[in-house]
């Protein structure tokens, strides 16, 4: 020890140079583990800290490639737990579990309201009340959207081989203001046209399908810190069911042109008029429609308060509301003091007003689903508001976009009932009498559309049935009729809302591995116990995936850092053969000659350490302050936000110095056992 | 210049062990980086590969369609005049039509909601060659029958469909009317990790048949050009050809994909026909980050070993500076100039650099076939899914055979710089009195 000491000491220039070689893996391992460990957590933040805890537990049955998020609701097979709240209980009991809560996932479609369907209602209410302004206002809306399907379906005309001719037509009786002369004597002769002629063309002009994940909503938001609502929160009023939204979801489809338009006004401070201008001249062709849903919205006193307001905006009144809104947009826009201006009156009149998406908080909303069976399910829901997951909100498609209670959700999937699963039972004997026979296909159909005929009503029926009744409330699902966990999933109470998963939140500095086990243990074999990674599919293992190539490229630098290391103590100690050799003159045997070129070389590693260590944690600091951006939304997911932000730590440090330690012997023992030949006499001579 | 070149290799072959210690030296860091450069190179030709199948040319050009407000579908109306004028050009070696479209698939025991893509499979060598069919899961022959579809295997089971079974497909035409049709699934294909689930892929002309549309109209035409032509200079020969030979008018490249371009075509005022020319990258959006980052951690790394060993380089030319003092003396007594000290320790390090460089690389490039001939597993799911194989892809990039070791030698040079200007400073009287 002693003699190494000395030798680093006395060889200072050549040691340092070993050092440095050393330090500056040192520094890569520091750095490049920061930025790969900041990624795991990133991922399992946005991952375990959203919505999937660190751990979840399904039911046995349930493939193991299913992850949480991917295959639930692509498949008619429901795997669900038989007693989900006893359940519960038992895995809030096990130790390290901090929180449990419980998840079923379904996809679900929303069809966005179409403007001109609003218009339509807002029509049918005035031509119901005799209020003849409104029939003209509504009409206008119509009359253009009525305009525009026409003239598409012309359009396209070249382009597809359907025939639309009949459609044409009718559409364009709509247009014409023939149509809508003296509403006074024709209301319901106007009504009936509408639905004849308009009504079938009208479409959904946006609908996304998504996946709705039903769990506790309370509990649900009080475990998970990434889940954040946002603006404002209308309550579900008591007897009815809602259902909460992703921001970029409702942003995308609900949010009307004028919202956008809004939008753009609020935000024109940082851009240029002639931005400004091109976003709105595309949004204008738009509006006709989108007004209708905006003016559907207001009240008549509203309406005439928005016009008033617009007309002083003006400074004259003349025309409809339409006009006076179409005015406001198609204002002069070149110089940046008009739109300043135009943004100044939205905020001061029109903002409380004008609301900005097609559905707003506190509105009915129908969404719909196709059921574990596959036929439709579809349920009339309050829309209560939005949410976002933290450090998620640049992703166009959120993995969750829709959040609701178990029993919602349950309606959506509706699993069969008892009676339901009788008739299939007969109907598929009846349908095996049939082969047997060699019936005639009549028989056949005939069999076949009377038992339908039961199957559809029940069928029908089953949301009824699976749902409990409203006042059952929300977060309690009839824990009476929880059977017992030797029952069969196939005869579960059709009361009990299906449920598919168990999120654990594991409790601060728990060994996720470990209670992973002991949860199995305890559990047994009727549950499967699946840990974030796994649960969230490709998200999951993108850190793996990351870690595996930083590993390859790590292994590579120390594969180079030991031969240079190894080199340069060869030559190192090549030049000290006079020195070694009188040592071994004075009576140092040639292991104990070895063994201090390697404790050597061991210093020389932990200077490494040190100096590799202070250098990677400064950069480390700088990274941290700095980040480094996410390019796009997918590595925004995988670093948890538009930037990442590693931290240095040091366990790193650690494994450095286990790392470097092991690089600098490997890389010293040839070249110390090389040098420690060298005969006394040699060196002496 | 002869005459340095000469000293530096007698230096080299003076000192045997030192020149065959740093040429090991050279040696493993040449192997290591074509080694790992091959693996890069096996992974990102397997996305390229992947992608070519399934997604993309080279060069495309798709369509977006407005026949009112709000509602861009990605249709191009003269598909097939588009492509006869674009596969024209000499240096595009193959072109095929696409159709793509989101719509609901359902199979006899479950549904989901994902996209058919119609192929011409005369014209798809290459997703051929990329989708394998399952042992005893049909013939992707079948796949040019009228009506005829290829499901991956995950789907499949998801569906609850097998070869011989019906998957109907629900989506909305042109004019947004509900359309449905039934597809004959005749053939299963093995997952391809990223991209392929929750894709069908079926005969085109039933595609169309499904979409009401025209023979003529298509989603997009792909092109691929000959290799040597980059996809953005070619992207702008095509942009030049659509511009001079048709009506059509070119979206401004915005780097996104074809259905990139429906969004913004939503809000924006025009009505009609517009086409988007995307490239390869373009296209490759969700899984192009896989490449960057391998990218980006094989340049690091590169870069730091390229440091190290011009530490380790450098500190050993000193010591031969040093070492050969006297000798720089002589040299310089009988009258060799300065710059024929510097050439020498020139070339000496350049000669280290560019053999040690040259032994590891080819020391690779066996690695390598033997990699190629016995495939080593992925030893992780993850990795499996992420870069779409089993087993650990490699290709040897030629070039690299040549450009590592000089890469090396150049680094050598950059190290030997400094102790070799030092070397040429010593005045010969200096040197000569020099003492071992």
């Amino acid at each position: 020890m002693i003699l190494a000491v000395g030798a680093v000491r006395a060889h200072a220039r050549r040691s340092a140079l070993v050092t440095v070689v050393l330090a500056a893996t040192t520094t890569a391992l520091i750095v490049g583990g920061a930025v790969v460990s900041s990624i795991e957590v990133a991922i399992e933040d946005s991952v375990a800290r959203s919505w999937a805890g660190h751990l979840q537990v399904f039911p046995a049955e349930r493939p193991e490639t299913a992850s949480l998020i991917e295959s639930v609701g692509r498949s008619s097979v429901v795997h669900r737990f038989d007693a989900p709240e006893k359940l519960v209980n038992d895995v809030e009991q096990v130790a390290g579990v901090e929180a449990v809560v419980p998840l079923s996932t379904w996809t679900v479609t929303l069809s966005a309201p179409i403007p001109a369907d609003l218009a339509l209602g807002g029509l049918r209410r005035a031509l119901r009340h005799g209020a003849w302004d409104d029939v003209e206002l509504f009409g206008a809306v119509l009359r253009q959207t009525a305009a525009d399907v026409a003239s598409a379906f012309e359009r396209q005309s070249d382009l597809s081989l359907a025939d639309r001719s009949a459609e044409v037509s009718a559409a364009r009786r709509v247009a014409d203001p023939a149509y809508w002369e003296n509403p006074q004597g024709r209301t319901a002769e106007i009504l009936a046209g509408l639905e004849a002629d308009l009504e079938p063309l009208l479409g959904e002009s946006k609908r996304r399908s998504f996946l709705a994940l039903g769990t506790n909503p309370k509990a649900f938001e009080s475990v998970f810190p990434r889940f954040r609502r946002t603006g404002a929160t209308v309550p579900a009023p008591s007897g009815r069911r809602g259902f909460l939204l992703h921001e970029g979801v409702y942003d995308a489809l609900l949010e009307t042109s004028w919202g956008e338009v809004f939008r753009l006004l609020r935000g024109a401070n940082g851009a240029s008029p002639e931005a400004v201008e091109r976003r709105l001249g595309g949004l204008a062709s738009n509006l006709p429609s989108a007004s209708g849903a905006i003016l559907a919205r207001l009240s008549r006193e509203e309406r005439a308060a928005v016009k008033a307001a617009l007309d002083e905006f003006q400074g004259e009144t003349a025309g409809t509301l339409l006009e006076a809104l179409g005015r406001f947009l198609t204002l002069d826009l070149q110089d940046l003091p008009a739109l300043e201006k135009k943004r100044a009156f939205y905020e001061a009149e029109l903002r409380e007003r004008v609301g900005e998406h097609l559905v707003e908080p506190g509105d009915l909303v129908v969404l719909n689903a196709f059921s574990s069976l596959g036929f439709p399910t579809a349920q009339q829901l309050v829309f209560e508001g939005t949410f976002v997951f933290q450090g998620q909100e640049g992703l166009d498609q959120p993995v969750i976009s829709m959040l609701t209670d178990l029993e919602t959700l349950a309606a959506f999937i509706a699993l069969p009932t008892a009676e339901d699963r009788r008739d299939f039972e007969l109907l598929e004997k009846e349908f095996e009498g049939l082969d047997d026979d060699d019936g005639s296909s009549a028989d056949i159909e005939a069999a076949w559309f009377a038992a339908d005929d039961d199957a559809t009503g029940d069928a029908d029926a089953a949301p009824v049935n699976v749902a409990p009744s409203p006042d059952d409330g929300l977060s309690d699902p009839a824990p009476e009729t929880a059977p017992s966990p030797t029952v069969n999933a196939r005869a579960v109470s059709d009361r009990v809302a299906p449920v598919m998963g168990l999120a654990v939140v594991a409790a601060p500095s728990t060994s996720l591995s470990a209670l992973r086990d002991t949860l199995s243990a305890a559990l047994g074999p009727t549950y499967r116990v699946a840990d974030w990674q796994s649960s969230a599919g490709l998200l999951g293992t993108a850190g793996v995936a990351f870690r595996a190539v930083f590993y390859a490229a790590l292994a590579m630098l120390f594969a180079v850092a030991a031969l240079i290391a190894s080199n340069l103590l060869l030559i190192a100690w090549a030049d000290r053969t006079r020195e070694l050799g009188t040592l071994r003159a004075v009576g140092a045997s040639r292991p104990l000659l070895v063994l201090a070129l390697l404790v050597e070389a061991l210093l020389l590693a932990a200077a490494a350490v040190v100096v590799g260590g202070v250098v990677g944690a400064a950069i480390c600091q700088v990274l941290s302050t700095v980040g480094i951006p996410a390019p796009d939304p997918v590595l925004a997911f995988v670093f948890g936000g538009r930037a990442l932000f590693p931290t240095f730590q040091l366990v790193h440090v650690a494994g450095a110095a286990i790392l470097v330690a092991t690089t600098a012997m490997v890389a010293a023992v040839y070249p110390a056992w090389t040098s420690s030949r060298s005969s006394p006499r040699e060196a002496m001579s | 210049m002869r005459l340095s070149l000469l000293f530096a290799v007698l230096n080299l072959k003076q000192n045997p062990r030192r020149t065959m210690l740093l040429m090991l030296g050279l040696a493993g860091a040449g192997f290591l980086v074509v080694l790992f450069e091959s693996v890069v190179a096996g992974v990102t030709g397997r996305l390229v590969d992947v992608s070519s199948a399934l997604t993309t040319g080279d060069v495309n050009v798709g369509g977006v369609y407005k026949a009112e407000v709000y509602r861009p579908v990605p249709i191009l109306k003269n598909g097939s005049a588009v492509r006869a004028l674009l596969a024209a050009d000499e240096s595009v070696t193959a072109s095929r039509e696409r159709l793509r479209s989101g719509a609901l698939l359902v199979g006899a025991k479950g549904f989901f909601s994902g996209a058919i893509e119609g192929v011409n499979l005369a014209d798809e060598p290459r997703l051929r060659s990329v989708l394998q069919v399952l042992p005893g899961k049909g013939d992707l022959d079948a796949l040019s029958r009228p009506g005829a579809a290829v499901l991956f295997e995950a789907d499949a089971r998801a569906l609850g469909v097998d070869v011989g079974d019906v998957v109907t497909v629900r989506s909305r035409d042109v004019g947004a009317m509900p359309t449905v049709a039934d597809f004959d699934v005749v053939a299963i294909v093995r997952d391809m990790g990223l991209v392929g689930s929750q894709i069908m892929f079926a005969e085109l002309s039933a595609v169309k048949a499904l979409y009401h549309l025209a023979p003529e109209a298509t989603g997009s035409v792909q092109l691929e050009v000959a290799t040597g032509v980059s996809s953005r200079a070619h992207e702008e020969r095509v942009r030049n050809a659509l511009a001079t030979n048709t009506k059509l008018e070119v979206i401004p490249s915005a780097s996104r994909s074809h259905f990139g371009y429906l969004r913004p075509a939503r809000e924006a005022k025009w009505l009609g026909e517009r086409a988007a020319v995307t490239t390869r990258r373009d296209e490759m959006v969700g899984i192009a980050w896989v490449q960057d980052i391998l990218a980006i951690v094989g340049t690091v790394t590169q870069l730091l070993i390229a440091a190290l060993l011009l530490l380790g380089l450098m500190n050993s030319m000193w010591v031969a500076v040093r070492a050969r003092t006297r000798e720089i003396g002589t040299m310089r007594a009988v009258g060799m100039g300065r710059s024929g000290v510097v050439g020498m320790f020139l070339f000496e390090a350049a000669l280290l650099g560019l053999g040690g460089g040259l032994v590891g690389a080819f020391v690779a490039a066996g690695a390598v076939s033997v990699l190629q001939a016995v495939p080593v597993d992925m030893p992780v799911a993850a990795l499996r899914h992420v870069f779409m194989s089993d087993t650990l892809l490699v290709r040897l990039d030629p070039s690299s055979l040549l450009s590592v070791p000089l890469l090396l030698s150049g680094v050598a040079l950059l190290a030997s710089i400094a102790p070799a200007r030092a070397a040429a400073r010593i005045p010969p009287a200096v040197a000569m009195r020099e003492h071992h």
